[in-house]
């Protein structure tokens, strides 16, 4: 075997290869950002223009004026992702072990929702739980729920709706981590008198974290931001931060706000992500999920 | 992060002076490279003088169309849903078809308009860049993004002159909108009446104030809006006042109405996205609905009741509009003189059920009425005969009229309005 001679070139090589990774970054993310940082320190109005006045204050009037519905946010992004795990986690399971020769096709199925339109799916849980439609009308007509009980404009029809438009989200990745848990690592620890549960606990589970810790990234972050679940599911008092970046955005042409919001929510899901990748001890995590 | 703590025990924050080293300077030159680009990114302004009085805008009117012909096209842009249908064949538009035949022009009709605000955002970076939408004549709402298309001179001044039967059949009550009085720039499409809609089996009684949206047997029944627009609006019927002269004193009475209603738990949801089917399901009880959908929702077998509350109701208009980019202007002004003659105003208000801008449109609905058959027949009976789409006197002294806003309004107007729907 001959080495080849190092060229000049081949140290860049590494370089001009992220080369068009860098690219895509600066013109879809970077960009985006510095005239979003800009917007959100200008003053003025739309008629007669913005000018850059590094107007910080906005960032403190918008908090104010918002943090309870950028609080909201969280808490309906995180019970989501909670819930999205907690119902995910199981399905991945089933299809991971149990499904057979058929995962491909309830694989299919789980995608299969994604065909129709978002706002078409969410518009029609309108019709499902309505206050007399097909759960709750034949619930009231034997007595189990009271006459003016109803789901539909409350945090819950909001927060469902919110776990399950993100629910494949999670349950794909963990599949996917599940699905490369090694079958001999399990036979291994049965001729070890492991119990069912303290394989699924000591084993499986820590195996397949990497893949709930991407779904959480998945659902989470997707899941505060969304405006669409508050807009047709929600009453009167589950405005979410989507909500008000649009109306600021659209309605009120007031650019300078809806990007300092846009950036304020990008902080705190930042923020919130790191925390979340601190407490699970995540250098392993994020390293595994790389593998 | 690429620090490493020192070995040694950390000095403690503040009590050492901060240094010059070549770290920081390096940073503070990066900072200041970074923030070069914020300050590039400026908004420019277009604010356009407007023309005011009769003979600036008679020399803007003039200096726009001097020279221009007409060229046998004509690209048209709407709200969906909003002109008449072949009841045989959805796809084709008959009173287009008919003003192609007479004149020539070929019409490219596109409904992409979903409201107001995001069609303004589509188009507006396309006006600014002075390259034109692509459009001859489109729809516009007359809320205050009419206000600023013409503030920022996206819109063309119209010739009244090659006009004439908008003059003579257009309806008094239609003419000189909020945002543009003496029809300068747009003339009217369709117009619909916002009062309360209710289905009575649940209600119990005759609603006919807007303070019966506060009764308690309503509770968390009722539909309101998230659309500061109407709500303010509605908000200052409910007080007694009438928006168009109301005072920044009102705004706050007619704010604290709303407010009272929705702490009270009265209200749902604000959603001007689901209130129809809610209402049709039966989840509200009572809501604020444009006059059109009470009449189509009952066409589909519902039994729902509209009233224009005694405080009075409001009159909205959209309006048809030529953008001043327009390439192909003579066409376009051509078509808004034909949507006024009665029986091309009849044939739209058949399919789109809106509130006519034509009251002569009603005897020919009548007319093409007793000459339909079946099912179709007693639509248009029912339309010809229907205080919502041709309203009565009596409603019509009822109707308001939104409140124009500036720029400076419009944002305490939104500070007031739009908390109460985004709690």
């Amino acid at each position: 075997m001959t080495r080849r001679r190092r060229r000049p070139g081949d140290a860049l090589a590494p370089y001009l290869m992220i080369l068009p990774g860098w690219l895509w970054l600066a013109a879809f993310f970077i960009t985006p950002v510095i005239v979003m940082v800009s917007l959100s320190l200008q003053t003025g109005d739309f008629i007669d223009g913005f000018r850059q006045t590094f107007h910080f204050s906005t960032y403190a009037d918008v908090v104010r004026t918002y943090h309870v519905q950028l609080v909201r946010s969280l808490t309906y992004g995180a019970i989501a992702t909670v819930s999205c795990a907690l119902i995910g986690y199981p399905v991945a399971y089933w299809i991971a072990f149990r499904a057979g020769r058929h995962k491909s096709v309830f694989l299919f199925l789980l995608l299969l929702p994604f065909f129709v339109s978002f706002v078409i799916r969410t518009q029609s849980w309108n019709v499902v739980l309505a206050d007399h439609g097909v759960v709750l009308g034949p619930l009231k007509d034997i007595g189990l729920l009271s006459a003016d009980f109803h789901l539909l404009a409350t945090p819950y029809a909001v927060i469902g709706g919110l776990t399950y438009n993100f629910l494949p989200f999670m349950v794909l990745p963990v599949y996917v981590a599940l699905e490369r848990v090694d079958p001999k690592v399990i036979e291994a620890s049965t001729d070890l008198y492991a119990s069912r549960t303290q394989t699924f606990l000591r084993v499986v589970l820590p195996l397949s974290l990497p893949g709930v810790f991407a779904g959480v990234l998945l659902t989470f972050v997707p899941s505060c931001a969304d405006y669409v679940n508050a807009g047709i599911l929600g009453g009167p008092s589950t405005t979410m931060i989507g909500n008000i970046i649009q109306t600021e955005y659209f309605t009120n042409l007031d650019y300078p706000a809806a990007s300092a919001l846009s950036f304020v929510l990008m902080g705190a899901l930042l923020l919130a992500v790191f925390t979340y990748a601190r407490t699970l001890g995540t250098e392993k995590v994020l390293e595994a999920a790389a593998r | 992060m690429p620090e490493h703590s020192p070995p040694f025990a950390p000095r403690p924050r503040g009590l050492t002076p901060r240094g010059c080293t070549r770290r920081g300077l390096l940073r503070a030159a990066l900072g200041a490279a970074a923030l070069a680009p914020l300050t590039a990114c400026s908004v420019p302004g277009a604010r356009v003088h407007v023309p005011t009085g009769k003979a600036e805008i008679a020399a803007a009117v003039s200096d726009f169309w001097a020279g221009k012909k007409r060229s046998g096209k004509l690209d048209f842009v709407n709200y969906t849903q909003y002109i008449d249908v072949d009841p045989d064949d959805q796809g084709r538009h008959p009173t287009l078809d008919a003003f192609t035949r007479e004149t020539g022009i070929k019409v490219s009709y596109n409904e992409l308009i979903d409201d107001s605000a995001s069609w303004f955002g589509k188009i507006q970076p396309e006006f600014a860049s002075g390259e034109g939408i692509g459009y001859d004549l489109m729809v516009v709402g007359g809320d205050s993004y009419l206000g600023k298309y013409i503030q920022l001179g996206y819109l063309a001044p119209l010739d009244h002159t090659r006009l004439p039967n908008f003059a003579k059949y257009g309806g008094a009550a239609f003419k000189n909108s909020a945002y543009d009085h003496g029809n300068v720039y747009t003339v009217p499409w369709q117009s619909g009446m916002t009062g309360i809609g209710y289905d009575p089996a649940l209600v119990g009684r005759k609603i006919t104030s807007w303070q019966d949206l506060l009764d308690p047997k309503l509770h968390g029944k009722v539909g309101m809006w998230n659309d500061a627009v109407q709500m303010g609006n509605i908000g200052l019927l409910a007080v007694g006042v009438d928006p168009e002269t109301s005072t920044h004193a009102d705004w706050r009475k007619a704010a604290a109405w709303l407010r009272k209603q929705r702490d009270a738990g009265m209200v749902r949801s604000y959603s001007t996205a689901t209130y129809q089917s809610s209402l049709q399901r039966g989840d509200l009880a009572a809501s604020l609905v444009y006059s059109g959908d009470v009449f189509q929702a009952n066409q589909s077998g519902s039994k729902l009741e509209f009233v224009i509350p005694d405080e009075g109701g409001l009159l909205w208009t959209d309006n048809l509009c030529i953008p001043s980019t327009a390439a192909h202007p003579v066409d376009a002004l051509a078509y808004m003189d034909y949507a006024f003659r009665p029986e091309v105003a009849a044939k739209i208000s058949e399919t789109v059920q809106f509130v006519s801008p034509v009251p002569a449109a009603q005897p020919v609905v009548a007319r093409d009425a007793a000459a339909a058959t079946g099912k179709r027949r007693t639509v248009l009976e029912a339309l010809s005969t229907s205080p919502l789409v041709f309203p009565t006197k009596a409603d019509q002294s009822k109707l308001r009229r939104l409140r124009v806003l500036d720029e400076e309004e419009e944002k305490q107007w939104n500070a007031l309005f739009e908390p109460i729907y985004q709690a």
